[in-house]
C-alpha cells in the first residue's frame, strides 16, 4: 500500500469515466462534465442500452486493463450509476493488484 | 391492375408470408426438429444444432420461394453464393430489413445468431431458437452485452460460426448506423476472421417499426453478396478501429449503390412496367 498515494482519487476516476462514456459511446449531445454522478446510466438518466453497456465495458477494459465478466459479483449494481462504476473499476483494479 | 389494387394485393400477400413464417417455424419446432434432436441425443451438441439449423435452413428456403411466388421479394440474383471460410468466423451484415436473418440463413444455416430473449420464449419460435443453438441476447439489461459476448466465444470455440450485426439493430433506409465493436473484439478474442456480407433492397421494405400501409408498393428486390474483407490483419489493431475499417468498406458499397442508382440486374420489378401480379 506504499504507493498509495500515487492512484488517481474517486473524483478523478469518476471524470475519467465520464470522459471515457461520452467518447466510446460518441454521444454527441452529451459533455463529460454535465453527466450527473448519481443519476443512473441505462435507460432513465443517459439511456444506454445493452449494447452501449457492451461498448462501455470494452472501452473500460481497454483503457484500465481489467476484466468484466457478465456473472461477476454485483456489475449489475455498478452499471446503475457513474459513482457506482467508478467504485466497482477501482475495486476491480485493486484486486488485479492483490493478485499478481 | 390498378395502382390501388395492387397494394392492397402486397398488403394481403405480406400478411400471407408473416402466417407462413410463424407457423411454419411453428411446425418445425414440433416436428422435424424434436425428432432431429431424438435421433442425435447421443451426439455431440454441435452435430445437433447442425442439423437442427439445416433443417430451419430448408425452411427458410421454402418461405423464400413463398415470398418470390406472391411476388412480396424476391432475389436479384436468384442464386447467392457465399465463400465462406472452413473453420468458424464472425459473420457480420448491415440489416436493412426484417428478413436478413431469413436470407442469410436459407443461403447458409449453419449460423449461430443473435436474438431477444423475449423470442426465446415465445410459442411460435422459441424452441425453434433453443434447438438451434442460437444465443439469448438478454433484454436490454446493462450486462446482456457481455453476456452475449460470453456466449458467441462459446459457440466459436465449439466450431460453429456466428452472425452479428454490427450496428446493433436495423439500419436506416440507404445508410448505416455506427458500427458497434462488439462483432470485432469477439473475433480478436476467438482468433477467427470477420466475413461481411451486404444486403439491399430495393425499394426499402420491413424496415423498424413496419406497418401495413408503410409497404412499397411494388414487388421488393433482395440482394445478398459477400464483400471483401479490408486488407491487414485487424487482429492486431483493437476492436474499435478494426468496427471503424469494416463501417467503411460497407459505407463505400452504399455509397457506390447511390451513385448507380440503386440498380439491380435483370429486375422484373413493376417500375418497369412489367406486371408482377398476374
Amino acid at each position: 500500500m506504499t504507493w498509495e498515494g500515487a492512484e488517481p482519487s474517486m473524483a478523478d476516476l469518476e471524470h475519467e469515466l465520464k470522459h471515457l462514456i461520452v467518447e466510446a459511446l460518441l454521444l454527441e449531445d452529451v459533455k463529460a462534465e454535465e453527466i450527473d454522478s448519481h443519476a443512473p446510466l441505462f435507460v432513465e438518466g443517459l439511456g444506454l442500452d445493452s449494447i452501449d453497456a457492451l461498448e462501455l465495458v470494452l472501452a473500460i477494459n481497454r483503457k484500465y486493463g481489467v476484466e468484466i465478466k457478465a456473472d461477476t459479483e454485483g456489475n449489475k449494481e455498478a452499471f446503475r450509476s457513474l459513482n457506482s462504476l467508478a467504485a466497482f473499476v477501482k475495486e476491480l483494479q485493486g484486486n488485479r493488484g492483490e493478485g499478481a | 391492375m390498378g395502382r390501388r389494387l395492387r397494394a392492397l394485393y402486397l398488403a394481403t400477400a405480406t400478411g400471407g408470408c408473416f402466417l407462413f413464417f410463424w407457423v411454419g417455424c411453428w411446425l418445425l419446432s414440433w416436428t422435424a426438429l424434436p425428432l432431429a434432436r431424438l435421433a442425435l441425443r447421443n451426439g455431440s451438441t454441435i452435430d445437433r444444432d447442425r442439423l437442427c439449423q439445416d433443417l430451419v435452413g430448408w425452411g427458410f428456403r421454402l418461405f423464400i420461394a413463398f415470398m418470390r411466388w406472391l411476388r412480396t421479394l424476391v432475389f436479384v440474383p436468384g442464386k447467392v453464393e457465399f465463400k465462406f471460410p472452413d473453420g468458424p468466423f464472425v459473420l457480420i451484415s448491415n440489416h436493412p430489413t426484417l428478413i436478413d436473418v431469413t436470407a442469410i440463413l436459407a443461403v447458409y444455416p449453419r449460423i449461430c445468431c443473435v436474438a431477444k430473449t423475449e423470442l426465446f420464449h415465445s410459442s411460435w419460435v422459441g424452441r425453434l431458437l433453443r434447438y438451434c443453438g442460437h444465443i439469448e441476447g438478454g433484454s436490454a439489461g446493462p450486462m446482456d452485452g457481455v453476456a452475449v459476448m460470453q456466449q458467441a466465444l462459446k459457440r466459436l470455440k465449439r466450431g460453429q460460426p456466428v452472425l452479428i450485426f454490427p450496428e446493433g439493430t436495423r439500419s436506416p433506409d440507404h445508410g448505416l448506423r455506427r458500427f458497434k465493436s462488439g462483432a470485432f473484439e469477439i473475433a480478436s478474442r476467438a482468433g477467427v476472421p470477420v466475413v461481411p456480407v451486404y444486403a439491399t433492397c430495393e425499394p426499402p421494405t420491413l424496415k423498424k417499426n413496419l406497418s401495413w400501409y408503410g409497404l412499397p408498393k411494388k414487388t421488393a428486390c433482395y440482394n445478398l453478396r459477400q464483400l471483401a474483407a479490408p486488407a491487414g490483419d485487424f487482429h492486431a489493431a483493437d476492436s474499435r478501429s478494426a468496427a471503424a475499417r469494416f463501417q467503411d468498406l460497407y459505407q463505400a458499397e452504399i455509397d457506390a449503390g447511390r451513385r448507380t442508382q440503386t440498380h439491380v440486374d435483370g429486375v422484373p420489378s413493376a417500375s418497369t412496367g412489367r406486371r408482377v401480379v398476374s
